[in-house]
């Protein structure tokens, strides 16, 4: 069973919240110091988490997830804990936020230009082996013949350089879910090629 | 070539696991919840929810954010 650590369940917390007066000033009080509290334990990987800066950015960060949990209030249909649910909803957009700051300094631009999509074929790493060597002249084929422009830019900056999907999303003009399925659409199609020329996970010498 | 990049090798571990009928970052969102408090409760989440399981195999941005959700439950555990 699911254990409900926190003083309210899930009904209490939906009623104090749908409520109004001290109702749910009470309810929104207990929320904002779990979230708050969660958010902090879940951000020290990402940022230097000490001093005023970090706890400015994590109080809003919960405001704002404060606003569409409330928003979001009827969608949670109560197969978790209610406050996992609201934790769910406070990181992506810290997460989100983190990532796009993260990024946008860094220079996407000069990946995305003309030749410099792809690693150099011809130059694999000098400590590469031949088996390497050989996987990456395949792979470079296979995605300049197989994948349309757009879905080599995309899993380029995605499964190549690390962009994370959001900020790739972005400077590809599109958005998180349509960027997954055009990068999963050309791993299907890389797949299907990997079968027509007949490699298999044996012929890559490794496990 | 960037730090974290993937080995060819790793590249066509990830084309071979691909399969028709993955889900979506959207639709990973909507049982994120679920798959943390299954994990947190000491459940067998990978089982019970597979498709989350296989999207976060491969998605790092939804991986990295149940690692994020998973250390915020415990903060109030
Ligand atoms: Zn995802």
């Amino acid at each position: 069973m699911i254990k409900q650590s926190q003083y309210r369940d899930n009904d209490t917390w939906l009623l104090d919240l749908s409520a109004s007066g001290i109702q749910r000033d009470r309810a929104l009080v207990e929320l904002r110091a779990i979230l708050l509290s969660g958010l902090r334990a879940a951000l020290r990987g990402w940022v230097h988490a000490s001093g005023r800066e970090f706890g400015e950015l994590c109080e809003d960060f919960v405001q704002e997830a404060l606003v569409q949990i409330l928003d979001k209030l009827e969608t949670f249909k109560g197969l978790s804990r209610f406050t996992t649910w609201a934790h769910k909803i406070c990181i992506r957009i810290a997460l989100s936020e983190l990532r796009r700051k993260r990024w946008q300094d860094s220079s996407l631009d000069e990946h995305m230009e003309q030749g410099d999509t792809m690693p150099d074929t011809k130059t694999p790493e000098p400590d590469a082996g031949m088996q390497s060597s050989m996987s990456m002249t395949w792979l470079m084929t296979a995605m300049q013949e197989e994948l349309s422009e757009k879905q080599m830019a995309a899993l380029t900056l995605v499964a190549l350089k690390g962009v994370p999907l959001e900020v790739a999303a972005e400077r590809l003009g599109t958005n998180r879910n349509a960027l997954y399925k055009l990068i999963h659409d050309a791993r299907l199609r890389l797949k299907a090629r990997m079968a027509r020329d007949g490699m298999t996970m044996g012929d890559l010498g490794h496990g | 070539m960037s730090p974290g990049m993937p080995s060819p090798e790793q590249m066509m571990g990830m084309i071979a696991a691909t399969t028709e009928d993955e889900i979506d970052c959207g639709q990973a969102f909507e049982l994120m919840h679920q798959y943390a408090d299954l994990v947190d409760s000491g459940q067998d989440a990978a089982a019970l929810l597979p498709t989350v399981r296989k999207h976060i195999e491969i998605c790092k941005d939804c991986r990295q954010e149940l690692e994020a959700l998973l250390l915020a439950i415990h903060a109030g555990d």
